[in-house]
């Protein structure tokens, strides 16, 4: 009976996933982040352009990660909310520190690099042995890999997976710092909008809408 | 007495003690999908635990008068919205269930 109640608890927390709109949304925002750090990557360092950017870039993580917020929340008022129920979960009160996660998540990954190329730019550190890229994607895996292990959806932890490899494999290309973390947020953003498509088609599949028949107890 | 008949003793006591309110196989669904988020509305509960809505309306109103749960009729547009959230009487309560539960658990041979 308690291990009937874990499972409750846990498929519960999993209902905020199933269709996929969170996903999407993040991938939107790698994708936007990936495409910024591109300009970056042709933009001369130390330019008042490319300080710009550089300040830019956190801000639009974090100013990107709040709307996000409020997108997923509008879909899912008009898509899922309708078709099988209302959820509001712990994290989305206001006095939460829990809200702050996918900020401070994005705002991490952009410290790491800033973090790195600071170190490796000055040569404190030889920029063959640490990556920017490796590092983000490493980074990203263990919280895709935590949040696959909180809620138990499996594709999480295959998300997680492809972020270490893609970590790796951009680290491996010897693409540099900037174009090595472009490639790996396009390729995160990627994966995450069509891993999100697949889940909300198959919720679409198997809900049915029932706005017909909201009757209150 | 030895340690073990008295640990046996006590898990023998906290199934007794079980709060029955909880206990009852419906009510406990619906606490265990309540406790694990802020607060859902009837037709998320509806789903979620197949039951008729006569018969979740009546365990919700058992909540209710516990004080385990509030509910808030809302809307959503103009559609209505009946919002259920468990209290904080009804999450001690729940995590005491829990406990006893897991205890018994425990104490039983292998």
């Amino acid at each position: 009976m308690a291990e009937q109640i874990d499972k409750i608890i846990r498929q519960t927390r999993r209902y905020w996933y199933s269709d996929g709109f969170t996903e999407i949304t993040l991938g939107g925002l790698f994708a936007l982040v990936a495409a910024f750090v591109f300009v970056m990557f042709y933009v001369p360092p130390g330019s008042i352009l490319w300080v710009v950017f550089a300040f830019g870039l956190p801000l639009l993580t974090i100013g990107g990660s709040l709307l996000g917020k409020r997108v997923v929340r509008g879909l899912k008022e008009r898509v899922t909310f309708p078709r099988t129920g209302y959820v509001a979960y712990e994290d989305q009160r206001d006095t939460s520190w829990r809200r702050w996660i996918v900020p401070g998540f994005g705002l991490l990954l952009v410290l790491v690099f800033f973090a790195v190329d600071f170190l490796t730019d000055d040569a404190r550190i030889d920029s063959s042995r640490i990556s920017m890229a490796l590092s983000e994607g490493l980074i990203a895996g263990v919280v895709f890999a935590y949040m696959g292990h909180r809620v138990g959806i499996r594709r999480f932890y295959a998300l997680a997976g492809l972020s270490a490899l893609l970590g790796v494999a951009a680290s491996l290309a010897g693409l540099g710092d900037v174009l090595g973390t472009a490639v790996l947020f396009t390729g995160l953003g990627i994966a995450l909008v069509v891993s999100g498509l697949v889940a909300l088609a198959a919720y679409l599949r198997q809900s049915r809408t029932t706005l017909g028949n909201r009757h209150d107890g | 007495m030895t340690d073990d008949s008295l640990q046996t003793a006590e898990s023998l006591r906290d199934i007794v003690a079980v709060d029955r309110l909880l206990h009852e196989p419906a009510r406990m669904v619906i606490s265990a999908i309540l406790y694990a988020v802020d607060s859902a509305d009837f037709l998320y509960l509806l789903r979620e635990t197949g039951l008729t809505k006569g018969n979740l309306s009546s365990h919700l109103s058992k909540l209710e008068k516990a004080g385990y749960v509030a509910i808030e009729k809302t809307y959503a547009g103009k559609i209505p919205r009946t919002i259920c959230r468990m209290t904080g009487e009804g999450r001690t309560a729940f995590d005491r269930y829990r406990d006893q539960l897991k205890r018994a658990a425990d104490s039983l041979p292998l």
